[in-house]
């Protein structure tokens, strides 16, 4: 897994969650991941790029997603391709639970980074579970 | 020529003709009162008009997205990881904090001493 790719309805959320996962205290964990962040531009995706294609970009570059689930589960929605395309070895797509909320909360914000980087530190036992919530457990 | 901004539906909910941001992805923003300035600035891709475009589309059908919006934070809200997931996240924790004691310890390289 090299990095994180941003989904463009909440890019200026995760450009937030990456300032801040590059800043103390987190700054020398990212390090030791040696993780990268790319926008869509980076890996030749466009404002309107399908979800199929967004995914396989993903899986292609070995990127995983940071997205939201705004839609109802439409036949052509990332749940759908999750549902059809998705094998043991795909990476899975981390989708926020409350986007808002990360706009006015900084400890919702330090929430989705511990579980985030907690996720990248076992992500290939995690591979192949399609989606998963930011932050997780019954405290998201 | 320029391109006519439109709301269109390509399988996965209304979206703009022009972006993958959907009619969804903007309702918590004009619930909460927030300004085009400020809606940019969360989602930089954007341009002035396709916020307008949607905002427009919003305010002629608000009725029926603020329900929508309404089951969607209902349905978001039940969502969890699986139980053995959370097990390896726990289990995770504890090694990456202890590898974040370990870097911020200096090493025996004198540097401590």
């Amino acid at each position: 897994m090299k990095g994180i790719l941003a989904d463009i309805n909440i890019q200026g959320h995760v450009d937030l969650l990456v300032v801040l996962m590059q800043a103390e205290p987190w700054r020398l964990f990212w390090d030791h991941l040696q993780l990268r962040y790319f926008h869509f531009a980076d890996v030749g995706l466009v404002r309107d790029s399908a979800d199929s294609l967004v995914w396989e970009k993903c899986q292609q570059h070995e990127l995983v997603l940071l997205t939201e689930n705004r839609n109802m589960d439409h036949p052509d929605s990332l749940e759908a391709i999750l549902q059809t395309r998705n094998t043991v070895s795909s990476l899975p797509v981390f989708t926020i639970a409350n986007v808002p909320r990360l706009r006015s909360s900084s400890e919702y914000a330090h929430r989705i980074i511990e579980d985030l980087l907690d996720s990248l530190l076992r992500i290939d036992t995690l591979r192949g579970t399609g989606r998963l919530y930011l932050p997780g457990g019954p405290k998201g | 020529m320029k391109t006519e901004i439109e709301i269109v539906d390509r399988g996965r909910g209304l979206q703009l003709s022009t972006s993958r941001v959907t009619v969804q992805d903007l309702v918590p923003y004009f619930q909460d009162g927030c300004s085009f300035e400020e809606i940019n600035r969360w989602i930089p891709t954007l341009t002035m008009e396709e916020i307008a475009v949607v905002e427009r589309y919003y305010r002629e059908n608000k009725a029926a997205l603020d329900e929508e919006d309404r089951l969607i934070k209902e349905r978001n809200a039940k969502r969890r990881n699986p139980e053995w997931v959370e097990k390896v996240l726990k289990e995770a924790r504890s090694e990456r904090l202890a590898i974040m004691e370990q870097l911020r310890t200096p090493h025996a390289n004198g540097e401590g001493k």
